[in-house]
Parts: C-alpha cells; sequence; structure tokens
C-alpha cells in the first residue's frame, strides 16, 4: 500500500510514492537519487548513512521515512550552499582525511553536526562524537586532524595541514564519487542469491521453476546454466554455483533477478533445494585425519596453476629446506619453542561488494564493479562463461575498501549470466551479512616455531610448522600458505630453516586476500617468539633484530639474494625516535600496567604486469590512462605526481583515467601493495617515452642538444641558458599540427623473474618476490590488571617505502594499516560453531572505532636505491604486519605474560594472569 | 530488507492507545533503533507498526526539586544527555547516555523504546533502578505505576499487556548526600555492554551507609539488585574492604551467560569488579 509523501531535503521538497516498511535510506537513495549518502551495514552500527534529521545526525538506515515526513532532511549533498566546498569538506580534502572515500560523507555530516552543536571542540570530544562513525581505511588520525582545524576556522593555523591532496578527494567529500552500489540503469533489475544453510550435503536437486513464474521474477539460474567447468585461483576446484554439493553456509546455490528486491527475495523462498546432508569438518585437525569425510572426491581429478602435493583434505603440502636445521640446533646455545594461534579475521571493507551487469547495443556485457582487478574479472566471466573476453569491458567504479576483499574475481559471471539471460541491466548488492558470511577473509592458522640462538643473540636456526585452514575451496590457502612459508624466517637472514605448510579444506567459507595474506599470521608467531628469546637473552629488542636483519646480497629462507635491504634503516629510525623522544608512562599500580613492545615485519611484493600510457594535451596538460584502479590507497594520485614531476608540470596538470578494461592498457591488479612499485616503473617509461618525443622536438626547435635541456616548470628549458625555452604548451601544440606528432608514449614493466634456490623448496606457489619492503613499530599498551582489557596509547611506526612519492597517502596507508592491526590483536575475530559463522554484523565482529585507535606516529624512511632508481615500495600491507605482535609483546612488558592467540581478549589477558575457577 | 506492514501514525496519545488496543499483531515504534534491526533481520515481521515516537505530549523532561525527575517515553536518549537539569542533579544518568550507542542512536531512540525492548544490556535500566526509578505504563482504560526493576520479566520481555505502552520514567528527587556511578564493561567504546554495574550511595550525617543500591546490567535475563551486598552495606562506614566484599556478593548473586564475548565466569569476576569500583566512586562523590 504506497502513499505519497512530501520531503524536505536540503531546502527542496520531494514528493515520492513510498511503502511503510521504506526506510529513509532506501528512499533517498533508491527513489530520490542522493546517491551521497552510503549503505555500510543496514545495522545502524557504520554511521556510513548518516544525514541530519531537523539538524540532528541520525543513522537514515535506522529512521522510516514516513517518519521523516515533514522534517527538515540534510544530506552531504546539501550541506554547501554554492560551488564552493563547505569549511569541513575542504578540512577533509585538506588533510587527506579521505581514502575510499565510502565513509566519508557520514563522517562529514557527522563533523559538520558536531561543529554545529559545539564549535570549539576538544580533541577527546571529535573523538567521542565520531565513534558512531566506522572508517576502515584511515586509521582516523588524519579525520580527527581535518575536524580541528576546520574547527579553529583560520584562527590558528599551528596544525600543519597536507601539501599535496588527492585527485578525487573533493568529489568524494561532496559525495559524488560513484560506487557500484549508487548506478541506476532503465529497467534494471535487482540480483539475489540463495545461499546454503547447511556446511556439508549433496545435492540431490534444485527446482527453480516456481521461482520463475513467480510474478516480476525474470531470470533464476543455478550452476547448470554455466558451462561445466570449475575454476579457482591456484586449484580449479570450485565451480561459480554450488553444482553436485555444498561444502559451506553462505554458498551461492542459485541466482534470481526480479523487478525489484522485494520479489526476488519471495522468488528465493519459492526455490526447493533437495540436499542430502552430509558430515562436515570444520578444523584443521578434524580435516587432515586419515578418515575425516573427504570434502573434494575428486580433489585428484582437478587441474591447479602450478604443479602441487596434495592428499585427501589437504590442498597443498609444501616445505622449504635450506642449511641443515638439526644441526644448527645442535650448535644453538639456547633453544626456544612456541605455538600460536591466529583466527579468522575480515576485511570489513565498507562498501559491500556490490557488481552491476548490463547487456550493450552489440551484445557485449559492460560490468561496473568496485574491482581492484578489472582486467582479472574480464578474463575470469570469459572463462566462466565461455564466451570471448572481447564480449566484455569491466569498468572499475569508485571501491569502498579492499584490503583483498575486492581483489579476485568472485560473484560478477552470475550477475554477467543474469544480465545475458533477462537482457537487462542488473544489480547485486551484498548485505553486511553476506559479506561476513561469504566473504573471503584472512586464514585462520596455527603456527609451530622453534629456533635455536647463540648467546649473543644470533638466530641460527629455525624450524615452523604451519597449519592452515583454508575452507570450503582452495582459493588463497595455496598462495597465503606459500607467503607465510616464505615469511617465516621473519626479516632475518637465518641459515638454516626448515619450514613445513599444510594447507586444508574444511566446510567453513573459503579464506582470501586480506591485507598482506599469511603476512600478519605468521610474524605474529616469529615477532613475538623473538621478543621472548631478547629477554630471555637480555638482549635490547631493537638490538637482537639489528643483529639478525636482512641485507642486501643475504638470501631468503628459499634462496632468493635479496637485491636490496631497508630493515636495518627501519630499525635505526625507530631507534633514533625513541631516543629522542623516550617513551614515558605511569608506573605501574594495583589496576593499570602499562608497557611498550617492538616487532618487525617484512612483505614481498611486485611481479606480473603493469602498463600505462602518457599523452600530452597542447595546454601542456597531461592525461596517463593506466589499468590500476584507484582502491583508495591513492594510487591515482600517486601516479599523478610522478608524471607532474618526470614532467615538470603542475600535479593538477595531470588527470588520470584508470581502471577500465576497454580504454585502460593492462594492469595485473591493485594487489599485493604492488600498484606504486609495479605501476610505478610502466608509467616512469611512459614519462620518459613522451619526454624523449618534447626534447626531440626542442632540440631542433631551440637548437640546444637534448641532453643539455630540462623540464621543468612548464616549460622545456636550457640547462645553462636560462633565456633560451619553450612551454610545453606550445611545443605540444606546434607537434601536434606541424611537425613531431600528438606526444604520446606507452610504458610497460613485468617484474624480473626472482631467481630462488630450486633445491630448497618443494610444493610451493611462488616462493619468490621481486621486491622487499621492510617495517618496524613500538606500541604502548595499558592493560587493566582486573579485568584484562587492553587498550593501545600509542603507536609508533617505521617503514621503509624506497622513494616517497605521496607522503600523505603512505601516513595514511600506514595509520590505517596500523588500526587494522589493532584489530587483529584485541577484538577482531569470526566465531565458528561448527560450520556455522556466529558474528555476522558490525555489532558482534568489532572493528576499532575512533576512540580506540590511538595517536599513530608514521616513520617514513626513504631509502633511495641506486641500482633502481625507481625503487618505490608498497606500504599497504607492511603497514597491519607488525602492529599485533608489538602490542602482545607491549603486553609482555606491562604484565609478564605471554598470550599466543589473536585476539587479545580482557578474558584471555585476565586469564594468562591469573587463572579463572 | 523489512517485512511489509501497516505504519499507523496516531495524532495524539488517546488515538495511539485507542489505535493500540484495536490492533492485532501491532508493534510500537518509538525510535526503532532496535525494532528495525530485528525486523529487518525477519525476526518479528508485524503486521502493524504504531508509531508513537512523535507523540509530543510523552515528549517531555520535567524537575521538581520534591517530585523529582519525569521523563516522557518518547524522550530521546540526546535530550536526556543534554538536559542541563539532568546534568546537575543526576549526573550519573549524562555519562550514561554518553556512551550509549552512537550520537546518531542516541539523536533519534527513545527512552521509552529503549526500556520497553528490555535488552539485559541495556544501559539506561540499571541506572534507573538504581536511582529507585518508577515506570508508568497504561492502556486505553488507564495507567498503572511499578518500581522499575519490577517492570522487567525476562530477556526482551516485560509486564506490558497488550495495548498498552510505557508513559513516563520517574526518577525520586535526590536525597541530601547521595551519588550513583555506572560503568560498562565492553571492547571498543560505543559498544553494548558485556556486564555492567550501577551503584547508588546515601550516607547520613555521620557519613554512614543509610542507603545502597547495587544493579547489575547484562547479568541475567533482567536488570538486577544485589540485595546481599546492600544489607551488607547498610549502616557501615566507608571501608575498601567492604567494597571488596559488596563486589564479591555481586559476582555470585547473578546469572550471566557465556556468549562469544566473555564466558559466564570471566562476566561474573568483572561484574565483581565494576561493583566495587562503582561502590568507591558513588560513595567518595556522596561524601562530596
Ligand atoms: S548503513 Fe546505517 S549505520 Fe551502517
Ligand atoms: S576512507 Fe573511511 S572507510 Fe575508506
Amino acid at each position: 500500500m504506497g502513499q505519497r509523501v512530501e520531503f524536505k531535503i536540503n531546502k527542496k521538497k520531494y514528493s515520492v510514492d513510498i511503502e511503510g516498511e521504506e526506510t529513509l535510506l532506501e528512499v533517498l537513495r533508491d527513489k530520490i537519487g542522493l546517491t551521497g549518502t552510503k549503505m555500510g551495514c543496514n545495522q545502524g552500527d557504520c554511521g556510513s548513512c548518516t544525514v541530519l534529521l531537523e539538524g540532528k545526525p541520525v543513522n537514515s538506515c535506522l529512521v522510516l521515512a514516513i517518519d521523516a515526513q515533514g522534517k527538515g532532511i540534510t544530506t552531504i549533498e546539501g550541506i554547501n550552499d554554492d560551488e564552493k566546498l563547505h569549511r569541513i569538506q575542504q578540512a577533509f580534502v585538506e588533510f587527506n582525511a579521505i581514502q575510499c572515500g565510502f565513509c566519508t560523507p557520514g563522517m562529514v555530516i557527522t563533523a559538520y553536526a558536531l561543529l554545529k552543536e559545539n564549535p570549539k571542540p576538544t580533541v577527546n570530544e571529535i573523538r567521542h562524537y565520531l565513534q558512531g562513525n566506522l572508517c576502515r581505511c584511515t586509521g582516523y588520525t588524519k579525520i580527527v586532524e581535518a575536524v580541528q582545524w576546520a574547527a579553529l576556522n583560520g584562527e590558528r593555523e599551528e596544525i600543519s595541514h597536507d601539501s599535496v591532496k588527492r585527485l578525487e578527494g573533493e568529489e568524494k567529500v561532496r559525495g559524488k564519487a560513484v560506487y557500484a552500489g549508487d548506478i541506476k540503469k532503465e529497467g534494471m533489475l535487482v540480483g539475489k542469491f540463495l545461499r546454503s544453510s547447511i556446511p556439508h550435503g549433496r545435492i540431490k536437486e534444485i527446482r527453480t521453476d516456481r521461482a520463475l513464474s513467480h510474478p516480476g521474477v525474470e531470470a533464476v539460474i543455478t550452476a547448470y546454466d554455466f558451462p561445466d567447468r570449475r575454476i579457482g585461483f591456484i586449484i580449479h576446484d570450485e565451480y561459480i554455483m554450488a553444482k553436485d554439493k555444498v561444502r559451506y553456509i553462505g554458498e551461492i546455490m542459485a541466482a534470481v533477478a526480479a523487478v525489484d528486491e522485494k520479489t526476488a527475495q519471495e522468488a528465493l523462498e519459492l526455490i526447493e533445494v533437495d540436499i542430502e546432508e552430509l558430515p562436515g569438518v570444520f578444523t584443521y585437525k578434524e580435516s587432515v585425519r586419515e578418515d575425516a569425510p573427504l570434502i573434494h572426491e575428486d580433489f585428484d581429478k582437478y587441474t591447479t596453476e602450478v604443479p602441487l602435493i596434495r592428499d585427501r583434505n589437504i590442498c597443498l603440502k609444501g616445505r622449504i629446506k635450506k642449511g641443515d636445521v638439526e644441526k644448527g640446533f645442535e650448535e644453538s646455545d639456547e633453544i626456544f619453542e612456541d605455538s600460536f594461534t591466529v583466527p579468522v579475521v575480515h576485511q570489513a571493507a565498507l562498501e559491500p561488494k556490490t557488481v552491476v551487469a548490463e547487456i550493450d547495443h552489440n551484445g557485449r556485457i559492460h560490468i561496473f564493479s568496485g574491482t581492484a582487478r578489472p582486467f582479472a574479472v574480464q578474463s575470469g566471466i570469459a572463462e566462466v562463461l565461455g564466451i570471448p573476453m572481447s564480449r566484455i569491458q569491466v569498468t572499475a567504479t569508485r571501491m569502498g575498501g579492499h584490503f583483498g576483499s575486492k581483489g579476485e574475481i568472485t560473484f560478477e559471471p552470475i550477475v554477467a549470466m543474469l544480465a545475458l539471460k533477462t537482457g537487462k541491466p542488473v544489480k547485486v548488492e551484498m548485505t553486511r551479512e553476506e559479506e561476513f558470511l561469504a566473504g573471503n577473509p584472512r586464514h585462520m592458522m596455527d603456527i609451530h616455531i622453534k629456533t635455536g640462538v647463540k648467546r649473543d643473540g644470533k638466530i641460527i636456526a629455525r624450524k615452523v610448522r604451519l597449519e592452515v585452514d583454508t575452507g570450503a575451496y582452495a582459493y588463497f590457502g595455496p598462495l597465503a600458505t606459500s607467503t607465510a612459508m616464505n615469511l617465516a624466517s621473519g626479516p632475518y637472514s637465518i641459515p638454516n630453516i626448515y619450514v613445513e605448510g599444510i594447507c586444508a579444506y574444511t566446510n567453513k567459507l573459503s579464506c582470501g586476500p586480506c591485507r598482506g595474506p599469511g603476512a600478519p599470521q605468521v610474524i605474529f608467531a616469529g615477532e613475538v617468539q623473538l621478543d621472548r628469546i631478547a629477554r630471555s637473552l637480555g638482549i635490547d629488542p631493537i638490538e637482537i633484530r639489528l643483529k639478525n636483519a636482512l641485507k642486501a646480497n643475504d638470501t631468503t629462507a628459499t634462496g632468493q639474494v635479496l637485491k636490496d635491504g631497508g630493515y636495518i634503516e627501519a630499525l635505526l629510525a625507530l631507534k633514533r625516535y625513541l631516543t629522542e623522544n623516550p617513551q614515558t608512562y605511569p608506573a605501574q599500580d594495583e589496576t593499570k600496567a602499562y608497557g611498550m613492545g617492538i616487532a618487525g615485519g617484512f612483505w614481498g611484493m611486485g611481479g606480473a604486469g603493469s602498463s600505462a600510457m602518457v599523452k600530452l594535451n597542447e595546454d601542456g596538460s597531461a592525461v596517463l590512462v593506466m589499468g590500476a584502479a584507484e582502491t583508495g590507497a591513492g594510487s591515482e594520485t600517486a601516479m599523478a605526481i610522478l608524471v607532474s614531476q618526470g614532467l615538470g608540470i603542475p600535479l593538477d596538470m595531470v588527470r588520470v583515467i584508470s581502471g577500465d578494461t576497454d580504454t585502460c592498457p593492462f594492469d595485473f591488479g591493485a594487489i599485493g601493495s604492488r600498484t606504486t612499485q609495479a605501476m610505478g616503473t610502466a608509467v616512469h617509461r611512459a614519462i620518459n617515452g613522451v619526454k624523449e618525443q618534447l626534447l626531440n622536438f626542442a632540440e631542433g626547435h631551440l637548437g640546444i642538444p637534448k641532453d643539455a635541456l630540462e623540464l621543468k616548470e612548464g616549460k622545456i628549458k636550457a640547462k645553462e641558458r636560462p633565456d633560451i625555452s619553450i612551454s610545453i604548451a606550445k611545443a605540444v601544440h606546434m607537434m601536434t599540427t606541424v611537425k613531431g606528432g600528438p606526444p604520446v608514449a606507452t610504458g610497460t614493466n613485468t617484474a624480473p623473474s626472482t631467481p630462488f634456490n630450486q633445491e630448497y623448496v618443494e610444493g610451493m606457489v611462488r616462493p619468490a618476490r621481486p621486491f622487499f619492503s621492510f617495517c618496524v613499530q613500538a606500541a604502548i599498551v595499558q592493560v587493566d590488571k582486573l579485568t584484562g582489557k587492553v587498550d593501545v596509547l600509542k603507536v609508533i611506526a617505521s617503514h621503509n617505502v624506497g622513494k616517497a612519492v605521496f607522503k600523505e597517502g603512505i601516513e595514511g596507508q600506514i595509520q590505517g594499516g596500523v588500526a587494522m592491526g589493532i584489530g587483529y590483536a584485541l577484538t577482531e575475530e569470526s566465531i565458528f560453531d561448527g560450520g556455522r559463522l556466529v558474528n555476522d554484523s558490525f555489532l558482534d565482529y568489532r572493528i576499532p572505532t575512533v576512540p580506540d585507535v590511538p595517536e599513530i606516529i608514521p616513520l617514513i624512511v626513504e631509502k633511495e636505491n641506486p641500482k633502481i632508481p625507481e625503487d618505490i615500495r608498497g606500504v599497504g600491507e607492511p603497514a597491519t604486519i607488525p602492529t599485533a605482535p608489538a602490542i602482545v609483546n607491549g603486553v609482555y612488558d606491562a604484565l609478564g605474560v605471554r598470550i599466543n592467540r589473536l585476539p587479545l581478549t580482557p578474558e584471555r589477558v585476565f586469564r594468562a594472569i591469573k587463572p579463572l575457577p | 530488507m523489512i517485512h511489509d506492514f501497516t505504519y499507523l501514525k496516531p495524532g495524539s496519545l488517546k488515538e495511539a492507545l485507542a489505535m493500540y488496543a484495536e490492533h492485532d499483531d501491532c508493534k510500537v515504534i518509538c525510535g526503532g533503533q532496535s525494532l528495525l534491526i530485528v525486523m529487518r533481520q525477519g525476526m518479528i515481521s508485524p503486521e502493524y507498526v504504531l508509531d508513537i515516537k512523535h507523540i509530543k505530549e510523552l515528549d517531555y523532561i520535567k524537575f521538581d526539586p520534591k517530585d523529582g525527575l519525569r521523563i516522557g517515553a518518547t524522550t530521546t536518549h540526546r535530550e536526556i544527555e543534554k538536559s542541563d537539569v539532568i546534568k546537575k542533579n543526576y549526573p550519573v544518568l549524562v555519562e550514561m547516555e554518553r556512551k550509549l550507542a552512537s550520537v546518531q542512536v542516541r539523536n533519534w531512540g527513545t527512552i521509552g523504546g529503549n526500556l520497553a525492548h528490555a535488552d539485559s544490556a541495556g544501559d539506561p535500566a540499571p541506572v534507573l533502578i538504581a536511582l529507585d526509578a518508577e515506570i508508568t505504563v497504561g492502556n486505553k482504560d488507564g495507567q498503572r505505576t511499578m518500581p522499575l526493576e519490577d517492570f522487567f520479566v525476562d530477556y526482551f520481555e516485560t509486564v506490558l499487556q497488550k495495548g498498552e505502552i510505557v508513559l513516563e520514567v520517574h526518577v525520586p528527587a535526590p536525597a541530601a548526600r547521595s551519588a550513583a556511578a555506572y560503568q560498562k564493561f565492553n571492547l571498543l567504546e560505543s559498544d553494548m555492554g558485556i556486564v555492567a554495574s550501577a551503584a547508588s550511595v546515601t550516607l547520613d550525617e555521620n557519613g554512614a551507609c543509610k542507603d545502597v543500591r547495587i544493579v547489575l546490567g547484562n547479568a541475567g535475563p533482567t536488570p538486577r539488585r544485589v540485595k546481599r551486598a546492600e544489607e551488607l552495606l547498610k549502616g557501615k562506614t566507608y571501608d575498601e574492604a567492604l567494597f571488596a566484599e559488596a563486589g564479591k556478593i555481586a559476582s555470585e548473586d547473578c546469572e550471566p551467560v557465556s556468549d562469544i564475548h566473555a564466558s559466564e565466569e570471566h562476566r561474573r569476576h568483572v561484574l565483581g569488579v565494576l561493583t566495587k569500583r562503582m561502590l568507591k566512586k558513588a560513595w567518595e562523590q556522596a561524601r562530596g
């Protein structure tokens, strides 16, 4: 029973037909088209949907639209009256308080309300007021700084704001950035998935006819609508939808496209599924038992990308053997042995994954999605649907947080198929519950680690065993396991090392790439143990790390010879900082204890191909076209800076087009912190190409040899003769119209193949990485001894980035990474009851809010690499890696107890201090 | 997605009560910060939703030095948080509200909605019970008033009968030399409490305890008094050992359950710690 209702939004009147049950958020986004207000959870937990109602911030997902009737509503689109940004929006841009931008509209609205209510808030008041607005990217530091600056209103300028502002900042603070969920097409259908509610079973039949005949339903599809082909990242073990069996709760069994969400939902209920339930396997230990039920009966028929050793439920069994570990232990003065357990944790990007597919007039499929790998989505759809790649275009929209969750192809082919079947555009938007239930989170691992050291702290032998639960499908399991194996030495040179990695299937969701897949797990184990070693030997934690640090020409566990180091520099920077700024905290009292912990880390990146094109316009501006999508990490800005620096033109004269498979040159994907490194190299080459063309022209035109020319301040200048120059604009104009041809060049790059020692490794995926990035962090913690609650008071994060291109962006990456590390250390964990996920909302799965994230001080260590001038190293993943062990080591410093299991819930901490009954 | 329902919007309290009496399978919404979540999860799907949030008659905060504080059911959390008279006379209520969920939820959620939802982890109830509050509920035929602690029956269950809604909460005037304190134990700043404890203390001229109320949150199906500890403290003077003893009793006289956030044992333990802390805090404030 619809009714016509009048709304006053941003001082305008709208008259809309609504249903009683529609929320204000739904009406704003779907009916009125004000898509600046975002949906992150639909449960009142994230604040992405914040709007002002009668001037007060509310979660529009928890307000019935009809209830807002007649009340003044202000959305992000309405806080600035004219073209000019409101001061608070301006502040977010100035301070780079924006990454993916998905939280930004809600955050800006709340901050706006705060300043209306309290024009001069203290830092604590800001943090308190914003706590209902989650941000997964920034670690909040820059957001709080921005609000402070806006509050000062130009009276005091002592908070320095950032010099480089991200290119797409303005569209994001205005709520104008287009994410996949914001796309609306004429006649667009809503797609929904029927998911398994049992963890393991044989599908006997899926009957869709009742659903299909339900009015408003336009297509119902199952695995049988696709060619009979298994896909997978390393092991081809998965159909696009469950076909013969279901293997986890949440697995997609059927998909529906209907005129609206309600109809689609009703159709799902009409699908009849006949499944014979099978006994499930829910933990690693159950899975590897000889008599365990097989999750994949046909595992030996599956094809793989690389040769692997597999056995029953084990999908990868790898080992690294360097030196003689047993002999190493014999020669050791002391041996330390520990076991660690780390949980499944989610990327928890604020934007639930959303895909829109449409069929264009030529019958081509056009996909819009916030994907970090548009080209992989393109080839993946081609493979699954059995159609040529040339029939598919993938456009990466703005992405509301990535961290791995938007990296790989998942359900895009299903949406493409729904669009093909119906001939109409189809949108599928995950709910927050689906994200938790069927996203691809970080692997849980059990890690056993035994290390032999000399009395002076030199590590001479290490043996590691990694037991990894990958879930129902191998997906990232083999790679995450291999990466963890590769990094099991820690950033240390260890002569004798033996690593075993075993990755097993269970009847739970498949784990995927999550910010440094494999690394935070194994580094946690190694760094906590190293802290124990240092204390037991009476060596300073930084000194023991310096003593063992990997350097240039050292070999890694797999026998890769490092071209360059960087760990020592990061360690020394932290050491210097701590000497110059001695950290003090109160002495222990009856209830509280304080401590500081240190942990290091490293991450291997690079690999695969990237390409870019740079062209110049007749006004001297440049356009960079690249395949890498902007994940929110700031790659468009970083690459534009390279162009601006390389060509000597202002940053605002560089435009970037990215992430579209039809128009952009290939990129492997914005994953693994590879973009600045791999794409940076390609962009460099493209810049050099156009530069060469400009110089060739200028040489003839100015009559000066080209090595005596330089590009500076928008001109081509003679280095020695300031009076001789030509503007780039003029040069381009002449080249375009008279001679030389319009300047345009491409750059392309495939990471050098990285040698390692074949004899050291067996059954591993990618045993070497072209580049390593090193880091070390210090965390200061406070523990309530009577309850076990841990608070992090400060984190100092020292990161070697090679060459820092977009410094403000790097700081933001570090702060966001550390915040995620704090969640990993203290609060985050997916909890399963058998095969059932228990916590599927932000209320029960707790990511840090503003007041939970302390001051984070980034120390950016630049180490120019003479051998590789374009040596730029990503920092997105490294930032998360050492945080949890630093916190755990801090808790030891405070309390004298070791906790080898994450997260450090108050209860675990308390039980470690004092056993409960 | 929320299941369809018919939305009822009464113009006055009288009309609301009449409508509620008339409609079966009807759920009252008063802010909906919890209700809409459970409706979206499909846990309830009423045929009618009766919206009383906008009823102005129930939107008030009145204070009289003799009569005390009266808060109408549709008053938002934020109105309580920002109220000067409450801040002056019942600062503990403001402190409690400041930590209730987020500013967005407090702006739209109401005190009546919160109490009627009867979530054992809700913040207001333990504090209000510690302050000896009463609640008035009514239907089209009349009203009844009872101590707030008698209002809760079980998890998410109250004494409200069909057709009955919450009308008002009444808190007696603060006694001389009295103070109250509340703390919840949670992981993140804005979380629901894993457990919580509220204590109010009134001292006599000699500094001995004249009256004390200790109330635990999320320590069983309903907010619960720890009467054995209250008895222990009455007539006594300031003594930290006594607070510890009261804390110990609190950890015994409760029935928390284990869930993913904490085990029963840890909850009991923390209830003891919080109770001791809150007694000490309230007592010291009452001494002035
Ligand atoms: S979408 Fe409304 S609070 Fe998350
Ligand atoms: S910038 Fe806040 S969630 Fe991405």
